[in-house]
């Protein structure tokens, strides 16, 4: 899939589904960890949401706060786990 | 004289070859190996300066690592200091400030962030990377903290305070044993045993995972920080280490169980679950109880300053509807409730509950010793039922819980009144277990509404992630009673 789509779909769900529309000033590089936007259970609805909408599996091991700390790490994420 | 740091020293001395940590980057690490990797981190303290009486803050992400530097305090007659390592660097200056640590433990990346401000008064710090150690000695150190007794500092736990300042509540020696010793009989531990490690260091409910493990001889599965709340994760993480103890808030097991498959099949080596933190919910307890026919499952209670003073343990049949209790007396404590008259709450009842025994703190760090012997009220409101047993009621006053966190509102909007832009806030929690939110309802000072990621990334400069507000409601102004308090009610649904 292209990166760029990639990135897009999942800048849209954490804009929509985690900060229910107040996305203003969210960047791929924003630190979603650092600044709350994905907290623990953000981290479990996202997990699901990658794992439904790319059809990968993240296993416990890759759910780090390096894999996690932006949309575009993510989305780096998503490709290296793609079959 | 017995002490803290015995536990692990025993378990090393006699069963040096047993798994005493799994943990994601060494894997199994052995009693030996934590033993001598405690005694090299000690001699690098020693070196460092930190004497007998002096508190080591330890800040990094949970590891053998951060275990070995906690034990490595407790040798040389030091107390440790465990911090949230997704707490702000702002947050652990105040605290580094406050119970003036003599050093921290870390990774490289936390004290290099700790160490570009200037703001806090850190005499040493040690980064446990690849290396730092090599020149350190495992042996046996020679007895630094022999001039130590039961009522000795242990280690400090800090939460949220409602004035805006973080608080460490100071657990003694005994207070620590009192609690390891109890949960290790009544849990019934062998070294047959793998308890997991669900809560942070920071958070006493880790006090049991790791020493009643060791007590045993048994071993401590490290759940990694980001797995927390993951249900399939945490369920393929019982599995795969073959948790026999399970300690948790309900919401992290009502996650895997349904939402993880926690019982497809069911676990074989599951045993024991435990719960903490938050109310455990009736339904939930009925679906571990069919799940788990023979496992025991337990509700343990207590704020941070008595660590668990009360426990109950279901009976073979749970209706799924009535309240779980709270349950009697924990770890030699006495426990009963005082009405708002000053009485004492016959059943039926409600009051206050109130703890007195081996278990309560020698008080807040800075602050007068909390009397020994006197009363710890614990701002909790209970039900004194006609089995001698309390039920949960509430709290008296501000403090919330988020997943198991213990929150003053005070301390969330003193944060965010640090912004400019805000010209008044109040705070309040939405929802309950996994769907708990943090709601502010703010005015404005002045036209612009600050959005919402802008207030994120303030709070984050000030309070720990589990206190950043995860939504913002604008008002003109902030609902009043009419004698001029804040209405909390009208806060509540400005909220919903």
């Amino acid at each position: 899939m292209d990166p760029n789509v990639v990135e897009a779909r999942i800048f849209s769900f954490i804009a929509n589904g985690l900060l229910g529309g107040n996305s203003e000033g969210l960047e791929r590089g924003t630190p979603l960890l650092e600044l709350g936007v994905v907290d623990s259970m953000g981290i479990t609805r996202l997990t699901s949401f990658l794992e439904t909408e790319f059809g990968i599996r993240v296993p416990v091991e890759e759910l780090s706060a390096t894999n996690f700390a932006s949309i575009e790490a993510l989305a780096r994420l998503v490709s290296r786990l793609s079959p | 004289m017995r002490l803290l740091k015995d536990v692990l020293l025993s378990a090393a001395a006699s069963t040096p070859d047993g798994v005493a940590v799994i943990c994601p980057e060494r894997g199994a690490v052995r009693y030996g190996e934590l033993d001598e990797l405690a005694n090299r981190v000690a001699r690098a303290l020693l070196r460092g300066g930190v004497r007998a009486g002096d508190r080591v803050g330890v800040f990094m992400p949970k590891s053998a690592d951060a275990l070995a530097a906690m034990q490595a305090a407790l040798r040389i007659g030091a107390a440790y200091v465990p911090l949230d390592p997704s707490s702000p660097v702002a947050r652990i200056q105040t605290i580094t400030n406050d119970c003036r640590l003599a050093a921290m433990v870390g990774d490289e990346a936390r004290l290099a962030a700790l160490g570009e401000d200037t703001g806090a008064a850190l005499p040493f710090t040690l980064a446990l990377d690849e290396g730092a150690l090599a020149p350190f000695d495992a042996g046996t150190l020679p007895d630094t903290a022999a001039t130590l007794d039961g009522n000795s500092l242990a280690y400090i736990l800090y939460t949220s305070g409602s004035t805006g300042v973080p608080k460490g509540v100071a657990l003694s020696q005994e207070n620590a044993l009192a609690f390891i010793d109890w949960a290790t009989a009544l849990l019934e531990v062998t070294p047959a045993d793998v308890l997991a490690n669900h809560a942070p260091f920071h958070f006493d409910l880790s006090v049991l995972d790791v020493y009643a493990a060791w007590s045993a001889g048994a071993s401590v599965a490290l759940v990694p920080e980001m797995a927390a709340f993951s249900p399939r994760q945490l369920v393929e993480f019982v599995g795969q280490h073959g948790v026999s103890v399970w300690y948790s808030v309900p919401s992290a097991v009502a996650l895997m169980l349904h939402h993880g498959g926690l019982f497809e099949p069911p676990p074989p080596a599951l045993r024991v679950v435990c719960c903490a933190g938050e109310a455990f919910p009736p339904r939930l307890l009925a679906a571990l109880r069919a799940g788990l026919p023979s496992a025991r499952l337990l509700n343990l209670y207590g704020p941070t300053e008595t660590n668990v003073c009360t426990f109950h343990e279901a009976p073979a049949a749970v209706d799924g509807e009535t309240p779980v209790p709270i349950g009697v007396a924990a770890c030699g404590d006495e426990v009963w409730a005082v009405k708002d008259d000053g009485a004492r709450a016959t059943p039926g009842e409600t009051g206050e509950l109130c703890v007195t025994g081996p278990t309560v703190m020698l008080g807040y760090w800075g602050q007068e010793p909390h009397p020994r012997g006197a009363p710890y009220r614990t701002g909790d409101q209970v039900l004194v039922r006609h089995d001698g047993g309390f039920d949960y009621l509430g709290r008296r006053d501000r403090m919330v819980k988020l997943k198991g966190h213990r929150v003053e509102l005070g301390e969330v909007e003193t944060a965010l009144g640090l912004h400019p832009e805000i010209g008044a806030v109040a705070a309040a929690v939405v929802g309950s277990g996994t769907d708990a939110r943090l709601v502010a309802v703010a005015v404005a000072r002045g036209e612009r509404r600050v959005p919402l990621l802008e207030l994120k990334a303030h709070c984050a400069k000030h309070v720990p992630r589990y206190m950043i507000v995860d939504r913002v409601v604008w008002v003109d102004t902030l609902p009043r009673t009419p004698n001029g308090k804040l209405d909390r009610g009208a806060i509540a649904s400005a909220c919903l």
